[in-house]
């Protein structure tokens, strides 16, 4: 079991994950959030990678909760650790985010990834345990 | 660019409300924010922010990150909860 912190007076839990992209590897941090289906990135992160649309392996549609329809495109990322998980080749959806920096993160850490993570929350403490 | 790696504390201090791009970069893997990087450019505005990201030559060991709490708009709330992704070609 390890133990990761976040900060429970954010609006939303953040982690830190590193990625890895044509430009090479960055740590940043995504929002936890068990209600987006998939992993997804700011563009401007994702440019930051090396990533951009000639990149694609398809385009991807995010659809929110009200139905509103924003057109992005997926890549495959080499190399995604968060949470003391490794993962790769990964399919990661980019998307513009503004939403999502306004809140000091670059992303959303979907259901794709936590969906296979044994995680333990303890929200008053920050504190996220990892089996 | 600073050319001096500098402690979180400092970061902090220094430029509380930016983002900013750290190289040579130490963040164990539990913690919520960095221990130390040096600077290698930051801006209050994230668009600009962005565009200088475009510019960027590859770094080593970095990191993007937001400096201090960001300031919370008490009239908006920011909805995630559910949403889906549809593939077209």
């Amino acid at each position: 079991m390890r133990e990761f912190l976040f900060d429970p007076n954010q609006p939303a839990p953040l982690v830190r994950a590193v990625l890895s992209g044509p430009k090479g590897a960055f740590r940043l941090r995504l929002i936890l959030d068990t209600g987006a289906h998939t992993t997804q990135l700011s563009k401007a992160a994702m440019h930051c990678l090396g990533f951009n649309e000639d990149n694609r392996t398809r385009e991807a549609y995010s659809i929110g909760v009200g139905g509103a329809r924003e057109k992005g495109f997926e890549v495959i990322v080499s190399r995604f650790f968060v949470l003391g998980a490794k993962f790769q080749d990964l399919p990661v959806c980019a998307f513009n985010m503004k939403y999502v920096e306004d809140e000091g993160a670059d992303g959303l850490l979907g259901w794709d990834i936590v969906s296979q993570l044994h995680l333990e929350m303890n929200g008053p403490k920050g504190l996220l345990k990892v089996f | 660019m600073e050319n001096r790696k500098l402690t979180w504390e400092q970061i902090r201090s220094e430029y509380d409300q930016e983002w900013v791009l750290l190289d040579n970069c130490d963040w164990p893997e539990e913690g919520i924010d960095p221990s130390a990087g040096l600077v290698r450019f930051h801006s209050k505005d994230r668009a600009e922010f962005d565009r200088l990201l475009g510019t960027l030559a590859p770094g080593f060991d970095s990191a993007i990150v937001f400096v201090g709490q960001p300031e919370r708009n008490s009239r908006v709330v920011t909805t995630r909860g559910y949403s889906r992704v549809e593939f077209g070609n």
